[in-house]
């Protein structure tokens, strides 16, 4: 999958324009799980909604092999939905309250295929125990099962066509923290049994990290800074990455999670109009010229391995020094 | 140090009619002393928010509560509704998950923080929005006099959830009982209001209940942590042991299911196997039984254990630990 220049535009009165998204690219090669975090309103979001197409974008193209999603009429997009399938946030949302899992699962299965009722159904059985639920699973209705159990059900519905993407939308943060851990083991072990590729969303950096080959940072609607898993953890350059990281709290080292970022938190809902989106935030960016009258583009960094859109791309000690200038 | 809540031998039952009713918390005992931060950590359905619900008596029929909650001494069980209202509105404090919900959105936040400090003392309107501004001002919002005015719509969530922490101290409380304050919020946001809130509690010497399913911010928070499993607490101690020393069977396998920034992405993460227990279908014995690697058929499956005092404030309810040998046998990977 490639996505360019992808952006979304909403009117908001006043002649004023959000940027839910702007001017966002990225490439997703077969196989591998391409991760996109960021906070909420970062635009991770509408990015799933524009590529399955649930909303159309301003701007921008996106192709699923040599197919532009955009172009394609109604009929064609019905085609390329197979290809495209997404698994939410709320499993119990999700699913049908009134359908029994047989009928959740079959129905991309009766839209899609032309199996007939007895396929139909092994393929069902066979979709519950790839995704490690009991044959006898299949009469139950989403309130007669647990949280897990029906995150389960919603991976199972989307991986029944075999689709060339699959769209995980905060799919694990729903579900408690014991049941966690099997649920990403399960999206890992399809993931190397069936080739499967992922678009992976979350706003928790240790997930992304856990399960993505490729990580973009999102922030209000641009990358921040992309990179491969290896060296966006082990290099980030952003004050954004830094500051997320800073952020996280772990229960396994003495408190880290002290605040790595000036103001107090009140300034990102009113947007800077120009200038880094995120320099009421930096330590670094907050006064300098540059950074008030110019949005950095996203450029390939020293190491030349990941790209960054920032004007001072410093290191983590760098930005702990500058952090500590500012007296936080 | 002196003890300032004691809960002791608390149930909740929900009454269901015809049918048998549902244990939702079972012999639960603890105590929180005067300026301490007790972290109450577990799944949802694990008991936690009714254990905080039940000490301020705001569970109602078809909640049946039984065993007693004292606050400074204090039974509050036996106190008429009149005078619970009053150690409500004056000795405790709470700090909800969502602040969106939780504040009133037709009247200003100024207006919602004088109620709560009118309704605890005799005190001139004038002189409790004075005291509200201030309490804006301690909580960081900026240009608090203006800001007073404003409806709780035009706050950030991490900005109303500020509010809620100067609601809650307003009326200078004994016990602050927060529940999953942080859980609506960013990261971000979470580090920040996190930050404040612990700067706010070491400055006033509040004693703090922090009920949450992070343990990361339980741990940077709380001085001493509860686990709860099917409404019972497994285990107890301080921070540092129960993260670095896990005696609970439960306890280790959340601590290693946790994904942290530093986890080895080659290896699959170590779970819990099974599913979270069902209240109207609990197992016999031990709760965890089903899902326990290390239990037997014997104890485990029939008898349910109770908390073990271990070492000093360390408890834990395991049968498994008892013995020596069994407690170098557990292990979960």
């Amino acid at each position: 999958m490639r996505v360019e220049n992808l952006s979304k535009h909403y009117d908001v009165g006043n002649k004023k324009k959000l940027k839910a998204v702007d001017d966002v690219s990225f490439v997703i090669n077969s196989g591998e799980t391409f991760g996109l975090v960021g906070e909420s309103g970062s635009g991770k979001s509408t990015i799933a909604k524009l590529i399955m197409r649930l909303e159309d974008p301003t701007a921008g193209r996106i192709y699923l092999g040599d197919t532009n999603l955009l172009e394609l009429n109604r009929k064609d997009l019905l085609d390329a939905r197979r290809d495209l399938q997404m698994v939410f946030q709320n499993p119990f949302d999700a699913l049908n309250r009134r359908k029994r899992v047989r009928d959740i699962i079959e129905l991309p299965l009766k839209v899609h295929t032309s199996l007939n009722e007895k396929e139909r159904e092994d393929r069902v059985i066979e979709l519950l125990e790839l995704v490690g639920l009991r044959p006898e699973m299949i009469e139950r209705f989403p309130h007669e099962m647990s949280g897990g159990q029906c995150q389960r059900v919603g991976i199972a519905r989307a991986i029944a066509l075999n689709p060339k993407i699959l769209i995980l939308d905060e799919s694990v943060s729903a579900v408690d923290v014991s049941i966690q851990a099997q649920i990403l083991n399960l999206l890992r072990e399809l993931q190397d049994k069936l080739h499967l590729t992922y678009l992976f969303i979350s706003h928790d950096l240790s997930i992304v990290r856990y399960m993505s080959h490729k990580i973009a940072v999102l922030y209000q609607g641009e990358i921040a800074e992309f990179g491969t898993r290896e060296h966006l953890f082990t290099n980030p350059l952003h004050p954004y990455t830094h500051t997320l990281m800073n952020s996280i709290p772990d229960p396994f080292h003495e408190k880290s999670g002290k605040v790595s970022e000036i103001g107090t938190g009140d300034e990102s809902i009113d947007k800077v109009s120009t200038g880094c989106a995120f320099r009421s935030r930096c330590a670094i960016g907050s006064q300098k010229e540059i950074c008030i009258s110019s949005n950095p583009d996203l450029t390939a960094s020293a190491s030349a391995h990941d790209l960054v859109a920032c004007h001072f791309p410093t290191t983590s000690s760098e930005y702990a020094e500058a952090l500590k200038s500012v007296g936080k | 140090m002196t003890s300032l809540l004691n809960v002791k031998n608390l149930a909740v039952d929900i009454e269901l009619g015809k049918s048998e009713p549902l244990h939702a918390v079972r012999d639960v005992s603890f105590t929180v002393n005067k300026g301490e931060k007790l972290g109450l950590v577990g799944e949802s359905g694990s008991g936690k928010s009714l254990t905080a619900l039940a000490i301020m008596r705001l569970l109602h029929r078809p909640f049946r509560i039984s065993g007693s909650v004292s606050l400074d001494g204090q039974e509050l069980y036996s106190l008429n509704n009149k005078e619970m209202a009053r150690v409500r509105s004056g000795q405790l404090g709470i700090i909800y998950q969502d602040p969106t919900s939780s504040l009133n959105p037709v009247f200003t936040v100024g207006e919602q923080i004088i109620e709560a400090i009118q309704l605890s003392e005799k005190i001139s309107k004038a002189d409790a929005r004075t005291r509200a501004i201030d309490l804006l001002a301690e909580v960081g919002v900026k240009d608090a006099k203006t800001r007073a005015n404003n409806y709780p719509h035009q706050f950030s969530g991490g900005m109303r959830q500020r509010v809620m922490i100067a609601m809650a101290i307003s009326t200078n409380p004994k016990l602050l009982i927060a529940d999953e304050p942080t859980t609506a919020l960013d990261v971000t946001t979470q580090a920040r209001v996190m930050e404040l809130l612990s700067r706010i509690v070491e400055q006033r010497g509040l004693a703090v209940i922090l009920i949450t399913h992070d343990l990361g911010v339980a741990s940077q928070f709380c001085d001493r942590l509860s686990v709860m499993y099917g409404g019972k607490i497994v285990e107890n101690g301080s921070i540092k042991d129960v993260i670095s020393n896990p005696l609970h069977p439960y306890t280790k396998a959340l601590i290693n299911s946790v994904c942290t920034v530093d986890l080895d992405v080659t290896k699959p993460m170590i779970a819990i196997g099974g599913q979270p227990p069902v209240l109207s279908d609990l197992p016999t014995g031990c709760t965890f039984h089903p899902r326990c690697p290390s239990a037997n058929t014997t104890t485990c499956v029939s008898v349910t254990p109770s908390l073990e005092m271990i070492s000093a404030n360390r408890t834990v309810a395991c049968d498994l630990i008892k013995t020596e040998s069994h407690l170098k046998g557990i292990s979960i990977a």
